[in-house]
């Protein structure tokens, strides 16, 4: 019975014109969505690649130079695009690209590409995710307002529960019918977006095969808590004009305004800090130790103590490369405190988004889709963090080379050519799924109770419409 | 206007909780967002100020270092070199700041123009943000004027008729000598009015009551015409509202037109536009330009002569020979120059671009009234991109010329007299929107009237749709 009556919902869904033509509408955008985002991460790929191949070539054709200028001068790390950052880019475009390696600091990632944008309306972000969940979850509203609210309004529900029928089995029959349709939505949407996708040539990263399968599993979940509370407000409401009416408010309540909403909530609980002044204090973390005489005093002091020397021209080094080295080591625990403090700013404002998401699934599937793609803020630090540990290896590499390299020479000491190919290229192995800090649990976890608590929902809402068309 | 309808649906208006509920929610929104915009904008400016009152005492240092050279006081060689001259500025935020969030979250505001930097590295090390919140931008005025309100429209107004043709109630209004149509307008008028009158309510008092720096005559100015592109915008929403709702059969399809509407406007025009300006006009690779950057100055030392010999091109008393060996941050000073010849191609193709997509966007906005009131209210109240693009040229413009007017100085190892130094120009201020971009503004709100007039003239030649009963024609007899 349960077969039958989805399989009538859903032959009357396929004869509806209107429907049909906003599925067509939908695939259209999801393809032209798809070419455009591959043709941007092919793009940024491509630049990728160029810039780090110049930065080498720069670097080791630099000539001869002492290590601390070359340690000033230093290299880049390049930010790599994953592949699933076509379908949704996350922070790809409002998270800096490029890290500057530079002696003495910890910059923050340069080159955000939104900084080109043509336009200041970032509510319309054109790919394959934000299609997904705004237009595929309003089509999914559209297609089911009246499931049981149009029964209702035409006299059929009372007729269909006087046949004898099991409310039970009639909620059963039109929620598979619902989530049929949400499945459906989606295996389009899956076919038209790995179909676009893969007439280009990519290379992809190692475990793109499971991170595609969790964002499907993470899309059906989205729309089928669409599909339940649409199937749930459809049963409460007396006509399909009440349905859909409470239901397109319900949708851009929670899935186009209400993110923005809580984006906002999250700056005024939390306020992002002054860019311009806190990178004056890293400069302060670093330069401070040069102006401040008992600091270098003492350093000088444990230099001396360490080699076991009385002055410093006794000392088996070039004094210049070690201060310089003992300067970089004092400055990281500040450079960890500053950044770290930015960071409590921007974990603390996505604590309350994650709280938000509970009531917003707009809010949920756009974290956990972007967590999956490879592109949300924690992928970005990983990069920044990587970006930090190799600035650290290279200008110790510069520092002790200074501090060590050819002391019987003469006049002032340059490195070449040698040392600069000694200095690696920066690396980043691409995140593992497993990675314990992308928090696609959590995501997970909340997508799942709003999907539990959806189609208790629409069971409830169900049985209680046709409680009261019995009586 | 009838004001017997006027006055009934007022008096419906007041008894429906959801459509008191709304017109809460939009008093709420308007203050949470402007009180909001308020907050920010006295932050930048205590930022700002705290900024420009460390950047004026270095420069008056700096000058006081002058006036004892130029009093012959033993000074360091390093002291009162040109190259140590710099002139700070902070882009203001416009006389109606608090009304947009505009770009101010994603471009910096701050610049230090002085020789030892060039044009890649004025603007560096300001991206704190939290990239997540970023993609989202500030809930301003504009967003709850573009985003929200017609929403809101839509939500109170789309069973406008509905019901009434469903009872056949219509019938009976109709029979007491008001139209269809006018009956519509009137009730449309009362429901989107409240909506709109709440907002310009809490908008002006905002306007008045919270100058900030500004002239008050100037932001009331600027907030007629913000409201003015507001109301176009609105006034586009009413009437299409108008025109579906008596075009639909039934609220049901009204509702589903309404919103497809909404989202082709608001959500996929935009998309689709910024879509196609980017790919039409594809910005030039940034990190292209940072390898340029670097690998000229990696060269800029080799370079050094071929860079005195272009300066005897401009400059035929400057000769090799002449110059003192050692001039103070010379190699400085060339290095910048090398590094800024030879990114000058990729600088020029940025602004190109920019130049072509603000062209394009312009013409794009043709395609939908969301796109229009956005570069309107961003524009009129200081939040667009293009103000922030022309700060960072002109902080680049003043770099060009300090290296025209402190180059052959820094070249020749002199300094430069108190006079000199007080004749050095400085970044100029942005300018009102009203005073410095009307073109632009009336450019967005003739395509908003133009939007206006074309729905206008849709629902006076298509305003009867198959949802109207149409009363039998009397006959004699009847």
């Amino acid at each position: 019975m349960i077969t039958y009556l989805a399989g009538l919902e859903l032959r009357s869904r396929l004869r509806a014109r209107g429907l049909m033509t906003l599925g067509i509408l939908l695939v259209a955008l999801l393809g032209l969505s798809t070419w455009i985002g591959v043709q941007r991460v092919q793009t940024f790929e491509a630049e990728r690649a160029a810039a780090s191949a110049a930065d080498r070539r720069i670097w080791v054709e630099q000539g001869a130079d002492n290590p601390h200028t070359a340690a000033h001068f230093s290299r880049y790390a390049f930010k790599p695009v994953p592949m699933l950052g076509l379908f949704d880019p996350g922070a790809l475009d409002t998270a800096g690209v490029a890290v500057w390696m530079e002696g003495h600091y910890q910059d923050p990632a340069q080159y955000r590409r939104i900084e080109d944008a043509p336009l200041g309306l970032r509510v319309a972000q054109f790919s394959p995710a934000w299609v997904l969940a705004l237009l595929g979850s309003l089509a999914i509203v559209v297609a089911l307002h009246s499931i049981i609210a149009g029964e209702r309004e035409d006299g059929t529900l009372r007729q269909v529960l006087a046949t004898g029928l099991d409310p039970r089995r009639f909620a059963a029959g039109k929620i598979v019918a619902a989530l049929v349709c949400a499945g459906a939505l989606l295996a389009v949407g899956l076919v038209v977006t790995v179909g676009v996708a893969s007439a280009t040539r990519f290379t992809a990263e190692p475990d793109i095969f499971p991170r595609a399968v969790l964002l499907v599993s993470a899309y059906a979940l989205f729309f089928i808590a669409v599909a339940a509370v649409t199937t749930g407000v459809s049963a409460l409401s007396s006509s399909r004009r009440v349905a859909l009416g409470a239901l397109v408010g319900l949708w851009a309540a929670t899935i186009v305004v209400g993110p923005y909403v809580a984006a906002q909530i999250a700056l005024k609980l939390h306020p992002d800090v002054d860019g311009p002044a806190t990178y004056q204090r890293i400069l302060e973390a670093s330069n401070g130790f040069f102006r401040d005489k008992a600091a270098r005093d003492e350093a000088l002091k444990l230099a001396l103590a360490r080699y076991g020397v009385q002055r410093k021209a006794d000392l088996p080094l070039r004094y210049d490369g070690y201060e310089l080295q003992y300067s970089e080591e004092i400055a990281h625990p500040k450079f960890e405190q500053i950044y770290g403090e930015v960071h409590a700013v921007h974990d603390a404002q996505e604590r309350v988004l994650l709280t938000a998401s509970a009531l917003l699934p707009g809010l949920s599937i756009g974290s956990l889709s972007s967590a999956l793609a490879g592109t949300d803020r924690r992928h970005h630090l990983r990069f920044t963090a990587a970006a930090e540990a190799h600035r650290r290896k290279i200008v110790k590499m510069l520092n002790d080379d200074l501090a060590f390299s050819d002391l019987g020479r003469k006049g002032a000491y340059t490195a070449d050519r040698t040392l600069w190919e000694q200095i690696p290229d920066f690396a980043m192995a691409p995140p593992r799924l497993d990675w314990g800090e992308s928090r696609c649990g959590p995501l997970f976890a909340v997508l799942a109770a709003q999907v539990m608590l959806s189609l208790l929902f629409a069971f409830w809402a169900i049985q209680r419409a046709a409680r009261k068309v019995s009586q | 206007m009838n004001l017997s309808l006027v006055r009934l649906e007022v008096m419906l208006l007041r008894r429906s909780p959801v459509a008191l509920a709304m017109v809460a929610l939009v008093a709420l929104l308007c203050v949470g967002a402007l009180a909001t915009g308020a907050a920010d904008l006295r932050q930048r400016q205590a930022a700002n100020a705290k900024f420009l009152g460390a950047a004026s005492e270095s420069e008056n240092r700096f000058r006081e270092m002058l006036l004892a050279i130029e009093k012959g006081e033993q000074m360091s060689p390093l002291a009162g070199r040109p190259m140590a001259i710099s002139r700070s500025a902070a882009l203001d935020d416009g006389v109606l700041g608090d009304f947009s969030a505009g770009a101010g979250d994603l471009y910096p505001s701050r610049v230090r123009v002085r020789l030892f930097e060039n044009s890649a590295t004025l603007f560096r090390n300001y991206q704190f943000e939290n990239p997540t919140l970023l993609r989202f931008g500030g809930f301003d005025m504009s967003a709850i004027v573009i985003v929200l309100m017609p929403l809101l429209m839509i939500a109170l107004g789309f069973d406008a008729l509905g019901a009434d043709r469903a009872t056949s109630r219509i019938k009976l209004t109709q029979l007491c000598g008001v139209s269809e149509q006018e009956y519509l307008f009137n009730r449309l008028a009362v429901r989107s009015g409240a909506l709109w009158l709440t907002m310009t309510l809490v908008t002006f008092i905002a306007a008045l009551l919270n100058p900030g720096q500004a002239f008050i005559g100037d932001r009331l100015l600027h907030y007629v015409a913000w409201l003015g592109g507001a109301v176009l915008y609105g006034g586009f929403w009413f009437l299409a509202l108008a025109w579906i709702v008596r075009r639909a059969a039934d609220s049901g399809q009204a509702v589903g037109r309404l919103i497809a509407l909404w989202v082709a406007v608001v959500l996929i025009a935009p998309g689709l536009a910024i879509a196609a300006v980017q790919a039409v006009f594809p910005t030039p690779s940034r990190l292209a330009y940072l390898s340029d950057v670097r690998a000229a100055a990696s060269r800029a030392d080799e370079q050094q002569s071929a860079a005195i010999e272009a300066y005897q091109v401009v400059d035929p008393e400057l000769h090799w020979n002449d110059l003192p060996k050692e001039a103070p941050f010379r190699d400085g000073y060339l290095r910048t120059m090398l590094v800024e010849k030879a990114t000058l191609r990729h600088r020029e193709s940025f602004e190109r671009i920019q130049e072509q997509r603000a062209n394009a966007l312009s013409w794009l906005q043709l395609i939908s009234p969301a796109i229009a009131a956005d570069t309107f209210l961003a524009k009129v109240s200081s939040g667009d991109v293009g103000r922030y693009q022309d700060f960072q040229a002109d902080a680049r413009a003043l770099l060009v010329t300090f290296a025209k007017q402190l180059g052959h100085a820094i070249l020749k190892g002199e300094r430069i007299s108190v006079a000199d130094y007080d004749r050095l120009p400085a970044i100029p201020p942005q300018g009102a929107p009203l005073a410095v971009s009307r073109s632009v503004l009336l450019g967005s709100a003739a395509i908003l009237l133009l939007f206006l007039v074309g729905i206008w003239a849709l629902q006076r030649t298509q305003g009867a749709g198959a949802g109207e009963p149409r009363l039998r024609p009397r006959r004699p007899g009847d």
